[in-house]
């Protein structure tokens, strides 16, 4: 009893000991939190009524797990962004065999109200939706549309008169297989705009093999890895309604990569527009345009193939923008859980490293599968800001991995001196709740100066996000308009110069994942009020200087005229 | 079952039915050995973690530490004739006559057969012997014997982590944090949910494990390792701080850390990290591809080209080796040896990270299982 008594009397003090440990080593994690919420769906009454459906019958074919995109575009040149939401198809009949299958096209009546003129405009697509991509191919002032499907892809050109004819077979830019992301840009600087086209897998629907847990009898989506990529396609625009597909001789199908997203943009100042594609599980590509037609892939010798230490991601939306304003596009790509998102940061227009990590991006994305996203100045701070939107591709993950979910957040990272931070928003925040988002379009919804998102949501509503900070500051719109260059002014680049600062920015014709943005270029301007000198350089090498531009107002800039007008922004 | 001969022990093992006092007197006495355990945890963390020298008293700066005597039970008087066979058959095992302490616990359990610690530590013997199958069931033994002696559940654990039973071995673990709480079972439970995918929760294991025990450095490493696994770079930078704290010449957490802070992009400090794990370990294989990219992300090329290529001779079958030297000669303007270095790469299959729990068996591998906690 004594020997005990003795234990205990040396326990006592060692049992205070740890719990004083205990204590002592109680730690409290940082929170960002904020009053305001700094995005609000507003689709519930909005009249976007809007379905997906992928279709899935319980074979876990591959496609009901990528689909599908979206777009926003002013089809009706009313001056209002309108809302094109791509839609699946039965399965295995790959029909949209009911109007619950269509693609629906929404009219922006304005105050974020929206008709649905789908049938009217004849765009409701047909087979297996996948993305969208717009802009006027015609050089007509019209926005025309492509659409990508799993099987033929679909281009309806814009009659100007609300309605859209098929003009795929014309134009022969059927593709063909799985196609996902497209971009329009003109590579040739020739005025017109030619398109890209990525390619996902060769996939045959009942051909796959059966994956998953088959101990425990669950049938999941396979691994990519398990079938062939694709060769990319490149359209050339002849100029009169119809493309010559110079996959080959372009040297774009000399590479095979599972294609999910593409973005465009001169990242080595040369004056030619070159493209990345991000791939899914195989090294990402980074077309560098040779200037004569062709394009050589040089992702590996740049350093955007792979992460730092060589391995292959699930690389999906895409983006280049200058996010540390020193003057070279940077790119930024979402990737898969445990992977977390990459931001290539652009040395010399040569090389790029990876700083996700260092600037705050991997981490947070990292427990996600990150689909549609992009640089956006959501807070018109004058900075670029990263807006992503998330969503497993295992429906049944809970069964694999417990603490993972199908449906997951959104992510917002505000840009603070070249490191970003999420912004998190409150519990019952519209970026906090759960959904399995695909694609994502970006762009100003109610003309008030600031970023709205629109996001399709796999097999549930899509998302009408609307802005509630970004016009708090001061911004403008800048509308293009090619004369020589094409129609759109895909290509532009814009040196924005406001007191000391000068920013890059450059007109886009794609982005996201599946998705086409606002062709305006939307400039944040923090506590500025104007922007002292504008500098153009259009593809078609012609320069131009517009000087006081103020904020609040949609600036049409003419490639011949120069400012042509401007149209006061609401709320401004 | 038969009985050890002689004196009556305090508790009884063979049959299990203790009296209330005597279960109760054997619970206080183990708590005491255990939270002295936890407390001061270099000693048993070597043994259940492996002998990794670098974590042993010379590296932590010769810091105090309270030694569990593990020759006797602190309470209670075991039969002298397995006692004694068992301290022989122990000091062999010590001695690394593992064959002679085999031979002798096996002549022991002829006459005592249902004396847990020698099962024990034969299990322990014919494990180290790569006899699994004969191990286990000692092992095993024990464990039924003594079913809440938590030592031997945690043995038993780490038994079945090493040959990747994670299911048995989390069952084990249970059973012994059901018996008292252990920071090696709390720790060896962390590793088991991170391998589910259950980040936030070997978090938090690892922490209860260090609340116990905040001093054990290998437990701090793999927390780190954990972290850095949920791409939680600052909290991993912070743990491997705190191995160094104790351990300042951990090559593991030098690595581990220069690895980390080249993801955070704070180069400056991943070159000095990896430049102490070099002085360390020069021969190390791990190490080069990392160095490499510091020195890239440095400026220093000249460095860089040097570190890119050492990796690839320690490691010439590996992908990333010569992904990385790809780019750096990319970058040195060796355009057509760049070309060549990745297009070896892209023929070599991936070798991805190993996981923390990987990198335990890696480290604990090495040793036999632990046998301090045996009377």
């Amino acid at each position: 009893m004594k020997r005990i008594l003795r234990l205990i009397s040396v326990c006592v003090p060692l049992l205070a000991l740890s719990l004083w440990v205990v204590q002592s080593q109680s730690t409290a994690l940082p929170t960002l939190s904020q009053q305001q919420p700094y995005f609000t769906d507003v689709r519930d009454g909005s009249g976007v009524e809007f379905q997906h459906r992928n279709g899935a019958f319980g074979e876990k074919e591959l496609m009901e797990t990528f689909a599908s995109g979206c777009a926003v575009f002013d089809y009706d040149n009313d001056g209002l962004l309108d809302i094109y939401l791509v839609n699946g198809a039965t399965l295995p009949g790959l029909r949209k065999e009911g109007p619950e299958y269509f693609n629906r096209l929404y009219h922006n009546d304005g105050d974020f109200r929206f008709s649905d003129v789908t049938l009217a405009a004849g765009v409701q697509g047909q087979g297996y939706g996948m993305g969208a991509a717009a802009a006027d191919y015609d050089n007509d002032g019209n926005v025309d549309l492509y659409v990508t499907n799993y099987g033929p892809n679909h281009l309806y050109r814009n009659r100007g008169d609300g309605t859209f004819e098929d003009a795929t077979a014309k134009a022969g830019v059927t593709g063909g297989g799985w196609s996902t992301s497209a971009a329009f840009l003109d590579y040739d600087r020739d005025g017109d705009l030619d398109l890209y086209v990525c390619r996902y897998v060769v996939y045959e629907i009942g051909k796959k093999p059966r994956c998953g847990d088959t101990h425990r009898g669950l049938l999941s989506y396979c691994l990519p890895d398990l079938f062939e990529p694709m060769p990319h396609l490149l359209y050339r625009n002849n100029g009169d309604g119809t493309f010559k597909d110079v996959s080959q001789e372009s040297g774009v199908s000399a590479v095979k990569g599972r294609g999910l997203g593409v973005t465009v943009g001169d990242y080595d100042n040369d004056g030619w527009i070159d493209i990345f594609v991000t791939n899914d599980r195989c090294r990402n590509f980074l077309f560098h345009n040779q200037r004569d037609g062709t394009f050589e892939e040089v992702g590996l010798m740049a350093g955007v193939a792979y992460s730092m230490e060589g391995v292959a991601r699930a690389g999906m939306g895409t983006d280049f923008g200058d996010y540390d304003q020193d003057g070279w596009l940077d790119i930024f790509v979402n990737n898969f859980e445990t992977e977390g998102a990459a931001l290539y940061r652009n040395l010399d227009g040569q090389f790029f490293v990876d700083v996700g990590g260092e600037v705050g991006l991997n981490e947070p994305s990292y427990p996600y599968v990150v689909f549609g996203g992009g640089f956006v100045d959501y807070d018109n701070d004058g900075h670029l800001d990263v807006f992503a939107v998330s969503g497993h591709t295992q429906d049944d993950i809970e069964e694999y991995k417990p603490h993972i979910t199908y449906a997951e957040p959104k992510l917002l990272f505000r840009n603070v001196g070249g490191r970003f931070s999420l912004m998190r928003d409150s519990s019952e925040g519209d970026l906090s709740r759960l959904k399995v988002s695909r694609g994502a379009a970006f762009g100003d919804l109610d003309n008030d100066g600031d970023i709205d998102v629109v996001v399709n949501d796999t097999n549930g509503y899509p998302e009408v996000l609307r802005n509630e900070v970004g016009s708090q500051r001061s911004s403008l719109l800048l509308k293009l308009v090619g004369t020589q260059s094409n129609r759109d002014a895909v290509g532009t680049r814009l040196e924005v110069r406001c007191g000391k600062s000068v920013r890059l920015l450059e007109a886009k014709g794609a982005a996201s994942y599946m998705a086409a943005n606002d062709l305006r270029v939307h400039v944040g301007l923090g506590g500025m009020h104007l922007v002292d000198e504008l500098t153009l350089h259009w593809p078609s090498g012609k320069s131009q200087i517009i000087r006081e531009l103020p904020s609040g107002y949609l600036h049409v800039i003419s490639e011949d005229s120069g400012l042509t007008k401007s149209q006061k922004l609401t709320g401004h | 079952m038969s009985r050890p001969k002689g004196r009556q022990p305090l508790f009884t093992i063979a049959d299990g039915k203790a009296s209330t006092p005597q279960r109760l007197g054997a619970m206080v006495a183990w708590g005491a050995i255990l939270i002295a355990m936890l407390v001061v945890p270099r000693t048993p963390a070597r043994a259940y973690y492996g002998q990794d020298t670098t974590f042993g008293p010379r590296d932590s700066g010769g810091g105090a530490s309270v030694r569990v005597q593990p020759s006797k039970p602190p309470v209670g008087e075991i039969l002298p004739e397995p006692d004694a066979i068992f301290r022989q058959a122990r000091d062999h095992f010590r001695a690394g006559r593992t064959r002679e302490a085999k031979t002798r616990l096996q002549e022991g359990l002829k006459s005592y057969p249902g004396y847990p610690p020698m099962h024990e530590l034969l299990g322990l013997a014919l494990s180290t012997l790569g006899e699994d199958s004969e191990a286990l069931q000692h092992l095993k033994r024990a464990a039924e014997l003594w079913p809440d002696q938590p030592v031997y559940q945690i043995n038993l654990g780490i038994f079945y982590l090493r040959r990747s039973r994670a299911g048995d071995a989390e069952k084990a673990l249970q059973l012994s944090l059901e018996a008292g709480p252990s920071p090696v079972a709390y720790s060896l439970l962390g590793l088991i949910r991170l391998e589910q995918n259950a980040g936030e929760e070997a978090v938090s294991l690892f922490k209860k494990g260090l609340e116990l025990a905040p001093d054990d450095a290998r437990s701090w490493y793999y927390l780190g390792l954990v972290h850095q696994s949920l791409a939680q770079n600052d909290s991993a930078i912070s743990c491997f701080r705190e191995v160094l704290r104790r351990a300042p010449r951990d090559f593991h957490a030098h690595l581990q850390m220069g690895k980390v802070y080249l993801k955070r992009g704070l180069r400056e400090q991943a070159l000095k990290h990896l430049q102490s794990a070099q002085e360390l370990r020069p021969g190390n294989p791990e190490l080069y591809q990392p160095l490499s990219e510091a020195y890239l992300g440095t400026g220093d090329l000249e460095s860089a080209l040097a570190a890119a290529q050492r990796a690839v001779e320690l490691r010439p079958t590996d992908r990333q080796a010569h992904y990385v030297l790809g780019m750096v000669l990319a970058r040195v303007g060796r355009t057509e040896d760049a070309t060549k270095e990745f297009h070896i790469s892209e023929g070599l299959p991936r070798a991805p990270e190993p996981s923390a729990l990987e990198r335990w068996r890696e480290i604990a591998g090495q040793t036999p299982v632990a046998n301090e906690a045996n009377p």
